[in-house]
């Protein structure tokens, strides 16, 4: 079954006078339990679809559905409901809340969210074993290194166990050696846990560990590869 | 909400610089609307007890036509004493003491300078029961005739010794002028300046020979056991003078203290705008580096409402670290206000420096005591907090207006 499905999706956008189409005529179905990379050059739309993948962007026309929801027409707080509920977002630049410790970090996801109430620790020290930074959980953003900080960033999208995790470049800012941990990681809770994870990338690493590659050039797929 | 709270802490204690340079503004404004308020507040107090127990009394009883300005001379006003009234004061509960008074408009001179005054007559052993004036000195040489005691300033002006002769001139009830020469033999030393620069005392009886107005007065001063009695008992003086046709009239203090009363209310009001501004700026401070934290940390912002975090979680946030910074800033202001209004209101502040020879409209002297009121340190750090809290309004609404995906990029 189709975990989510897009439908002629169009994402214009004004850049001064000039319209740009970001994206074009997209339509792709994913299943659940993906592990799936959107690759492409710089400015191909790769992250617009991200975005709107993950309810941080509307598109200008189209459709998305999430098992059977169409979540394009959702208002603002619908919205943020929805991204508390189900997705999990890991960004290229890690953003870590400075001021909070890696424990904190990752609890902020379960103290905002609607549902979970309770066992939060538990929850959170079970979810740092397993991205392996359980001994780090006093230490704040600026005393970790960058393969760090993308594992808490990891167990911060992790924690609340969404259905789909969205990754922007998870692996730019990393060292092979960091993104290949990175990537095992992900693969392993990928089939553990049955989330759904969604790369933006051009790193031929994070390609090599999809099992399904989709490419986009200038706001068109023009490549759908199951591996 | 618990948690929101919690991390708001967390926000303000691990950035100690930023949260600090917020709560300046609000620690400081806090500390100055106490002193202020409560020097405002306590030059109100020893102004009216200033006026009370060196000039004004409780109650004074006039002539109803009476009027006292630049033009008017207070011998015009004359009444005779009127034996009833006396008796019904003599007889009053409420009444602590009363004592006639006859003053006028003179000049006081040492032979070389000339100086205007108002020349009191007094009954030394009736006035010492209803004003202050001679606490620091003996009455009992105005006892003797021919003596007269000036305000020490009036003293410093002529620069005399005791038993030096100073003249007094005057116009007399025949509007005839005429000098006496009166010996020197104490002073008014008060608290009130206006005794000490404008006034001199004679007996009664001299003043009411060299006026030829014997067994007249102009005025009595009442003092009453009890202060807020002072409305009613003054409306019972009038209703009897009135059924009895004596001519008189009774005021109260708030009455004779009209100009006093104004003049403090509009420095109190010009004083507290003047507070208000120092506070709003203070909330400004706080807009401002709230907003400037808003926009530092407009990445994080977009990271916590992209895991769902709804725009009134981002508000709380925002406003509870403004309100917590706020209230802690007004707690210190408060704590440090607190003690500086205890200081001001035991030891006061000298101003003689600045204000030596200088008329500011307040019957005080230079030293200004604040008044130790408890409430205004509570009044105040509530107003800072609430001001703060408001201040911290725009930045918290602000960080939820920013589109996600810029933000994020």
């Amino acid at each position: 079954m189709s975990q989510v499905v897009i439908e002629h999706l169009y994402k214009d956008y004004k850049a001064g006078s000039v319209v740009v189409n970001a994206l074009k005529n997209i339509q792709i179905n994913i299943d659940e339990g993906s592990f799936l990379s959107i690759a492409g050059p710089s400015g191909s739309g790769k992250t617009t679809l991200l975005n709107i993948l993950g309810c941080l962007d509307k598109p200008s026309s189209g459709e998305i559905f999430f098992k059977n929801k169409k979540i394009s027409d959702f208002k603002e707080n619908g919205l943020a409901d929805f991204r508390n509920r189900f997705i999990g977002f890991i960004f290229q630049d890690f953003n870590l809340i400075p001021v909070l410790t890696v424990y904190e970090n990752v609890q902020f996801s379960l103290e905002i969210h609607p549902d979970i109430k309770s066992g939060h620790k538990g929850l959170i020290n079970s979810i740092l074993e397993k991205v392996g930074i359980a001994d780090l959980r006093k230490r704040f953003p600026k005393e970790l290194s960058g393969g760090q900080k993308q594992r808490v960033a990891i167990a911060r999208a992790l924690v609340k166990k969404p259905t789909l995790i969205l990754a922007d470049e998870p692996t730019a800012n990393l060292d092979s050696g960091n993104a290949k941990n990175i990537m095992e990681i992900m693969k392993r809770i990928n089939e553990e846990m049955k989330t759904t994870f969604i790369f933006s990338t051009h790193d031929s690493l994070v390609m090599d560990y999809a099992s399904r590659l989709i490419k986009l050039h200038d706001g068109s797929v023009i490549e759908d590869l199951f591996k | 909400m618990k948690y929101l709270i919690i991390f708001s802490f967390k926000n303000m204690f691990r950035k100690k610089e930023r949260t600090l340079l917020t709560m300046l503004p609000m620690l400081f404004g806090t500390l100055i609307l106490i002193s202020v308020i409560s020097i405002l507040d306590g030059i109100a107090l020893d102004s009216e007890n200033n006026l009370r127990n060196y000039e004004m009394s409780d109650i004074r009883i006039i002539r109803e036509d009476f009027y006292f300005d630049g033009k008017s001379n207070p011998k015009d006003f004359l009444f005779n004493k009127i034996l009833p009234l006396e008796k019904f004061l003599q007889q009053s509960k409420q009444i602590e003491a009363f004592t006639n008074m006859l003053f006028f408009q003179a000049n006081l001179s040492d032979g070389y300078s000339k100086i205007p005054v108002i020349c009191a007559g007094i009954e030394s052993n009736t006035y010492a029961k209803v004003f202050n004036t001679f606490k620091k000195s003996s009455l009992s040489f105005l006892n003797m005739t021919g003596t007269i005691a000036p305000g020490y300033d009036l003293l410093k002006f002529f620069n005399v010794d005791e038993d030096s002769v100073l003249i007094i001139e005057a116009r007399t009830n025949y509007d005839t002028y005429d000098a006496l020469d009166m010996k020197l033999s104490g002073y008014a030393l008060t608290e009130n300046p206006n005794i000490d620069r404008n006034y001199a005392y004679i007996p009664y009886i001299e003043a009411a020979q060299f006026l030829d107005a014997e067994g007249k007065i102009n005025s009595i001063y009442i003092k009453l056991k009890n202060r807020s009695d002072g409305a009613r008992f003054t409306a019972e003086l009038n209703r009897i003078s009135k059924e009895k046709e004596w001519g008189l009239k009774a005021e109260t203090f708030d009455e004779m203290a009209l100009d006093v009363i104004a003049i403090t209310a509009a420095k109190n009001q010009t004083s507290a705008i003047l507070v208000i501004v120092i506070l709003l700026i203070g909330g400004i401070g706080i807009a401002n580096t709230t907003l400037l934290s808003v926009y530092e940390r407009m990445k994080e912002i977009g990271t916590m409402r992209a895991m769902g975090a709804s725009k009134s979680i981002i508000m709380k946030l925002f406003l509870f670290e403004g309100a917590f910074i706020g209230l802690i800033g007004g707690l210190i202001g408060f704590l440090l206000g607190t003690l500086l209004m205890f200081v001001l209101s035991v030891k006061g502040i000298d101003l003689s420096f600045l204000i030596r020879d200088l008329n500011i409209g307040y019957p005080i002297k230079s030293i200004f005591r604040a008044q130790f009121n408890i409430l205004i340190s509570v009044r105040a750090a509530i107003f800072a907090f609430s001001i703060s809290f408001i201040c911290s309004m725009y930045p918290a609404y602000r960080a939820t207006k920013e589109n996600i995906v810029r933000i994020l990029k």
